[in-house]
């Protein structure tokens, strides 16, 4: 067994993962070359735009990015996949054999996609009219699909777990509505928003918005049921109706899928883990709630907002700021408030940039009405926020 | 007289004898040769101190040199006043000194970063389709200088030329301008 030891371990380095350590490291060089972050992947997703990818707006290569081109300089990167978290003697150990040894530790994981628990999902994805933006391998099968549309029920789901980013699964179903009026099939279709949740968006102050879009738009919406299975060859999908628990089945002739996500296997059974597997931190802090030593960041954490890189972007500094006070033996000042961010694509061209806090009071960034569909704001998120995010969130600068 | 002098002595031996003092008196023996070096080092730093303050020549010299040194900076009531502003203001400009090195930083990184002038590049074009533009404009120059020559632009020509649906629409807009500004002409 390989062995190492260091000032601090990240655990994935996805959006909060780099974004601390790049942050770190500038706030802190004596850190440099002792901070660790360790993950297997050596691609780097921008997976907010792939919503655009599976609307045909953008292209999926500008999604993605070699990982070591983004390691920030004087941090080391172990391309290894934890799978033992042991807080009491602060090590880590890596499916490869590796024990980490670190003082202090930032949890990053990120969420799993569970595609196998939706039955029949995993043999027909891609093909038969199914497709889901939630992969790099079949985002391009949504724009296929919708592409080649010739009418009858389109069904775009949301399950009830949460995912990331709240609010695409009902993006892509706008981006389809708009192509399918401009390639002249919308008359003959039915659209149907089939979501495990209970209400279109929960902050009323961009649902009323959004309540207008879908009326506008002329869609079916089926609220509290769960996509549980699909038959490919028969396109025929199955819900479960939450609370009855009654099942029915729904013909499409395209489906779009937004898969249950739940936290990764190897956290949820670690002792830094909640009762429903998330990292329990605090929600302020960040810290977590019984090891001093960890911090815990992103959509793997328990904090109570949407699951979205928006809200990365303001935690990212709050994890970094508080475990430097930590280590320098000084109060922890900065709180994070929940902050979190959508940009509801309604259609192209158009968006609505919710931004809201823990209790749902909105936290708008510009002087205008943002609960307005906006052209301005799609602008922003296709062609300025891709740029902000490998050059300012990643380096940690924003 | 004596016997005051014994009482006192008594006291004090009395005080020794307490806990608390023989645990002092010990602390003080066990730390007694680091505070010996401490004491010594202080002397030495005195005894510099006052070697300093003795010698007048090296004293005038730096005064001379500092006075020297000031007098070049033409310093008045203003720059002190100006100087004790912005000490006052440190904790702000800090924040803002940090935020633009974030700005340059990030404009730094996307100048030399060729995928995202990439995507800017293709972003720009979506907005304003400036190499369809640029074709245009090729084409339209390399048509022209082909048909230089044939200089001849008869009647016809104007009046297909005005039939053309651009050529119409830059007519009315200039129409429309021409009696909107009129009437705002009339209005003055």
């Amino acid at each position: 067994m390989f062995s190492d030891k260091t000032t601090v371990a990240i655990v994935g380095a996805g959006s909060a993962g780099l974004s601390i350590a790049a942050r770190l490291v500038r706030k802190a060089p004596f850190l440099k070359n002792n901070v660790v972050i360790i993950d297997p992947s050596d691609k780097h997703y921008y997976q907010p735009l792939w919503t655009l990818v599976g609307g045909g707006a953008a292209e999926v290569e500008d999604s993605v990015r070699e990982q070591k081109s983004l390691i920030p300089e004087g941090v080391r990167w172990l391309k290894e996949a934890v799978q033992t978290f042991v807080p009491e003697e602060n090590k880590l150990l890596t499916k490869e054999g590796t024990e980490i040894q670190y003082d202090y530790l930032v949890v990053a994981t990120g969420v799993q996609i569970y595609w196998d628990k939706i039955k029949g999902l995993k043999e027909t994805i891609g093909k038969n009219g199914v497709c889901s933006n939630y992969s790099y391998d079949y985002v391009q099968s949504t724009w296929e699909n919708i592409r080649k549309f010739n009418g009858g029920t389109a069904i775009f789901t949301q399950p009830s777990t949460p995912v990331k980013c709240g609010g695409a699964p009902q993006k892509i179903m706008y981006l389809a509505d708009d192509y399918f009026r401009q390639s002249g099939v919308r008359d003959k279709t039915n659209i149907i928003f089939a979501s495990g949740l209970p209400n279109i968006f929960a902050v009323k102050r961009y649902a009323d918005t959004l309540e207008k879009v879908i009326e506008r738009k002329g869609i079916e919406t089926k609220y509290r049921v769960e996509l549980i299975g699909i038959d490919g060859e028969r396109k025929q999908a199955i819900f479960q109706h939450l609370d009855t628990n009654e099942t029915f089945p729904l013909h499409y002739d395209m489906i779009h899928v937004t898969p249950p996500m739940g936290p990764h296997e190897f956290v949820a059974k670690s002792p830094i883990a909640d009762q429903d597997g998330w990292v329990d931190v605090d929600k302020y802090t960040l810290r977590h709630k019984k090891y001093g030593n960890i911090f815990g960041a992103g959509d793997c954490t328990n904090l109570p907002t949407s699951k979205t890189g928006a809200a990365i972007r303001k935690q990212a500094p709050v994890v970094a700021e508080n475990l430097l006070s930590l280590m320098n033996g000084k109060e922890m000042k900065a709180k994070y408030d929940g902050y979190t961010s959508c940009p509801l694509v309604t259609g192209y061209n158009k968006l609505v940039l919710a931004e809201f806090d823990y209790d749902k009071n909105p936290k708008e960034s510009f002087p205008i009405d943002q609960s307005k569909e906006r052209t301005s704001m799609y602008i922003m998120k296709k062609h300025l926020l891709p740029i902000m995010y490998w050059n300012g969130m990643l380096k940690g600068l924003m | 007289m004596a016997s005051l002098k014994n009482s006192r002595i008594e006291m004090v031996l009395e005080q020794l004898e307490q806990q608390e003092q023989l645990e002092s008196l010990h602390y003080l023996v066990q730390r007694l040769p680091e505070l010996v070096a401490v004491i010594q080092s202080l002397e030495n730093q005195m005894a510099f101190v006052a070697s300093v303050a003795q010698d007048r020549e090296s004293l005038q010299r730096m005064v001379n040199e500092a006075e020297r040194k000031l007098e070049q900076l033409s310093i008045t009531k203003e720059h002190i006043e100006s100087l004790i502003t912005i000490v006052q203001m440190l904790p702000t400009i800090t924040r803002l000194l940090q935020k633009i090195e974030d700005v340059v930083m990030f404009i730094e990184n996307v100048v030399t970063d060729s995928d995202s002038i990439a995507y800017t590049w293709k972003g720009i074009n979506d907005l304003l389709p400036i190499e369809k533009g640029i074709t245009i404009l090729k084409e339209t120059n390399e048509r022209f200088q082909q048909g230089k020559q044939d200089s001849h632009f008869s009647l016809l020509r104007m009046y297909r030329l005005l039939k053309n649906p651009l050529v119409q629409q830059g007519i009315k807009y200039i129409e429309t301008l021409l009696e909107v500004a009129n009437k705002k002409m009339k209005g003055e």
